[in-house]
């Protein structure tokens, strides 16, 4: 039987994604929710297990291109059975000595698949019928114990070619490589190339001028790209301001940062309040938490609050947004874990598509690199973005007298079609007031 | 040295056997004027008298049970189960009487008695006549197991488990009996096989099978065309099952970190779980892949002979998962 592979619905917001690479080859045996391809979808790589147990038959989807939820990526035939992989080599003769060559019974035949079909690949099974493939990423007991004994990484062991079933790094390739390591201590060991991500269509290839380089648009660059532009199209953008004195919440900060962190093992920052403050704002002003899809507002009565996350030491490295569900519900602490936990899983690269799905709303700090005022723009398809900005002491004038006080600009980016003026104005005096009177203990 | 068949390794290694210690005899159905069913016996009567070959009635408690008693009272008893499948009727005797005797005496008695007979398929026996029954006594303490696999081993074996002190279970794979050739040495040569020793009987580095019996040969097969694809087989013959010699099966298994264990006995509880489970306890670390099995199914012995073939483990399908286990 022939069981589709299925652009899933990975997000909300998702319509298509891209192909980034298949981990199976056609032919290969594939298992039931092993990793099938990676796609690229909303700033993250995510890999899409496999629906069914077989062969992959045959991929629909190549490499680059741009597939649309729903659309079929490859076949896998669930019931064929034939020779194991074997590269090369005479298939099993019935002549053999003894009981050799039993035949097997005709594979059933395959439901008609509506691309034409290859023969039936192979399938390797055991001898009781399991299948079995492990993927490029399994690491077995004694390539592990290698890796270890010669100081090989993770990364590094990622980066030797592997000739295992679906490239899976094996003894005698791990071997090979400690060798050829060995043999030319001055050079690096050899890496394959990371296989070449097309796009499609292929854009005309542009001849760098002198002092100019040329880097295709791909991975996450493309998928921010791509996102970023359809939100800006599809959002009418304003931006508000509000200057918010933040004195009591520095305050309490330098007093209480080392307690806390001693009784709750997690560092006390301003971006636990910022969320807090926004949560219980939002549920005072649902519309703000809102989306508007195909005429219909969606009003959620939960805040889930994505949060800015810039990777690499300059940024260079692009940025993602990981969710913190139900904030609303949760308290400081809850926050600030949360916070931490998001921020050293987006770093160390294991953030999975769900973990940047459902945000209701999203909170950057652009003041973390001491930027003033900002118009960000709103993650489609929400409805607004707050960001929090430096804090500069400022003289002020309180009660007809001048002040120094730490001052902060909240810039909120929100879709006019949805929200007026006035509503985000009031929300953003409701965020300033639960900060200026920093009453998130009492 | 001599050029013989399987079956007249075992014969000759009993026939000298019986000529060099006197209290060496033999009971079974039908072993004295017809000489066994498969002739293993032949002539032995006219040697060595009716009180050494004595044909016993169609009882196995009655000749595994005077077997014992035979060798409580100083005597090495070898009795002959027609065909191995037939044991299950002593199998009292066996697993409660004969292997616990040593402990329950407080090490005072020992029960030096050979329980043999013709085992395993490929003959069209059917049901009563084709089974592997190493199983069932692999499991119980007191007792040891073995099967060889070529003359000599056969030969050496047979003598080594007529002079152990203890119990021994020695299943003769009866389509080796006269299939299989090879060369044995001279009585005077004393040769001896010692019990609890593996035998390499091809190198490899690719993958290590492990395995016993008629399997061995089916594994020898296998190998020689996988040999062609550039799969290098070792092939481990453990000639006796208990006691296992673990330590040649976990060097091989640090060369190659893959292995491959072969039984012709139902899958489900064989020999190879045991030793498969053993692998994965002691070299886990040096494992590439995980242990499999060829084995066979989880079913009775059909007469039929495509239904034997079926329920069998055949060379195909030793091809089959060595390729995927070398490929893995």
């Amino acid at each position: 039987m022939a069981v589709a592979v299925i652009m899933p619905e990975l997000g909300e917001s998702i319509v298509e994604g891209t192909i980034v690479r298949w981990l199976k080859q056609e032919g290969d045996l594939v298992k039931e929710d092993e990793p099938l391809v990676e796609i690229m979808t909303d700033k993250v790589n995510t890999e899409l297990p496999a629906p069914a147990s077989g062969v992959l038959k045959q991929i629909l989807a190549t490499a680059g291109a741009t597939v649309k939820v729903g659309q079929e990526l490859a076949w896998i035939e669930t019931e064929a059975r034939a020779e194991s992989p074997a590269p090369s080599g005479p298939p099993p003769v019935a002549e053999v000595g003894f009981y050799g060559g039993h035949e097997e019974p005709a594979p059933v035949a395959p439901a008609p698949a509506p691309a034409p079909a290859p023969a039936p690949a192979p399938t390797p099974t055991a001898g009781d019928g399991r299948t079995r493939a492990p993927g490029r990423a399994f690491i077995s007991p004694v390539v592990a114990k290698i890796a270890a004994e010669h100081g090989i990484s993770q990364d590094e062991l990622m980066r030797i070619p592997g000739t295992g079933t679906g490239g899976r790094v094996t003894r005698a390739d791990i071997e090979r490589y400690i060798a050829q390591r060995r043999t030319a201590p001055t050079t690096p060991a050899p890496e394959p190339a990371p296989a070449p991500i097309p796009t499609t269509p292929a854009p005309a290839p542009v001849q760098p001028k002198e002092g100019e380089e040329v880097i295709p648009l791909v991975g996450m660059r493309k998928a921010i790209a791509e996102h970023l532009t359809k939100s800006y199209h599809t959002a009418v953008h304003v931006t508000t301001v509000i200057q918010v004195d933040v004195s009591r919440m520095v305050e309490f900060r330098e007093r209480n940062k080392e307690a806390f962190q001693q009784q709750y093992g997690v560092r006390l920052t301003y971006t636990p309040f910022f969320v807090k403050a926004a949560a219980d704002a939002l549920l005072e002003f649902p519309m703000m938490n809102a989306s508007l899809i195909d005429d219909q507002i969606i009003v959620r009565h939960y805040v889930h609050m994505g949060v800015a996350v810039a990777l690499g030491e300059k940024g260079e490295e692009g940025l993602i947004v990981p969710v913190i569900r139900d904030v609303h519900k949760k308290s400081i602490i809850d926050i600030a874990r949360d916070l931490e936990d998001i921020a050293k899983r987006a770093r160390n690269k294991t953030i999975g598509v769900a973990d940047v799905q459902g945000a209701t709303f999203t909170l950057t700090n652009p003041g973390s690199y001491g930027a003033l005022i900002g118009t960000p723009i709103i993650n489609h398809p929400q409805t607004a973005i707050l960001g929090t900005y430096a804090i500069v002491k400022q003289p002020v004038v309180i009660n007809d007298m001048i002040a120094i006080r730490p001052i902060m600009n909240l810039c909120l980016s929100y879709d006019h079609r949805l929200i007026d003026g006035m509503y985000a104005g009031r929300f953003l005096q409701r965020i300033k007031r639960a900060i200026e009177e920093f009453e998130f203990f009492r | 040295m001599r050029e013989v068949t399987f079956l007249e390794a075992i014969r000759a290694a009993i026939w000298e056997e019986m000529e060099r210690d006197p209290n060496v005899f033999l009971i079974g159905e039908d072993i004295g004027k017809m000489g066994g069913a498969f002739g293993v016996t032949t002539g032995f009567q006219e040697r060595f008298g009716f009180d050494r070959v004595v044909d016993a009635p169609i009882s196995e408690t009655a000749i595994i049970g005077v077997a014992i008693g035979a060798a409580a009272a100083g005597k090495r008893a070898i009795a002959e189960m027609q065909f191995i499948d037939f044991i299950s009727y002593g199998f009292d005797q066996v697993v409660n009487v004969a292997a616990t005797y040593l402990y329950r005496s407080g090490g005072q008695v020992s029960i030096p008695i050979v329980v043999r007979g013709p085992s395993g398929g490929y003959v069209g026996g059917s049901l009563y006549h084709s089974q592997q029954f190493e199983a069932w006594f692999f499991h119980v303490p007191g007792l040891k197991v073995v099967q060889p696999a070529f003359p000599d081993d056969a030969y050496g074996l047979m003598k080594a488990s007529i002079r152990d002190n203890n119990p021994v279970i020695f299943l003769e794979h009866k389509y080796l009996y006269r299939r299989i050739k090879g060369t044995i040495p001279n009585p005077e040569a004393d040769y001896i096989v010692k019990l609890g020793e593996a035998r390499i009987r091809r190198p490899g580095d690719t993958l290590t099978v492990v395995t016993y019996g008629a399997m061995v040969h089916f594994a020898l097969d296998a190998a020689r065309m996988l040999e062609q694809e550039g799969i290098s087989m070792e092939v481990i013959d453990l000639r006796t099952i208990k006691p296992l010699d673990m330590e040649t099966i976990y060097n091989s298994v640090r060369k190659t970190s893959k292995v491959l264990v072969i039984y012709e006995a139902p899958r489900t509880g064989g020999v190879g779980a045991e030793i498969s489970a053993r692998i994965t306890e002691e070299c886990f670390e040096w494992l590439d892949a995980p242990v499999m099995r060829v084995a066979a199914k989880d079913s009775f012995v059909p007469f039929a002979e495509p239904l034997e073939k079926f329920v069998l483990p055949s060379v195909d399908d030793i091809v089959y998962t060595a390729r995927q286990l070398a490929h893995y």
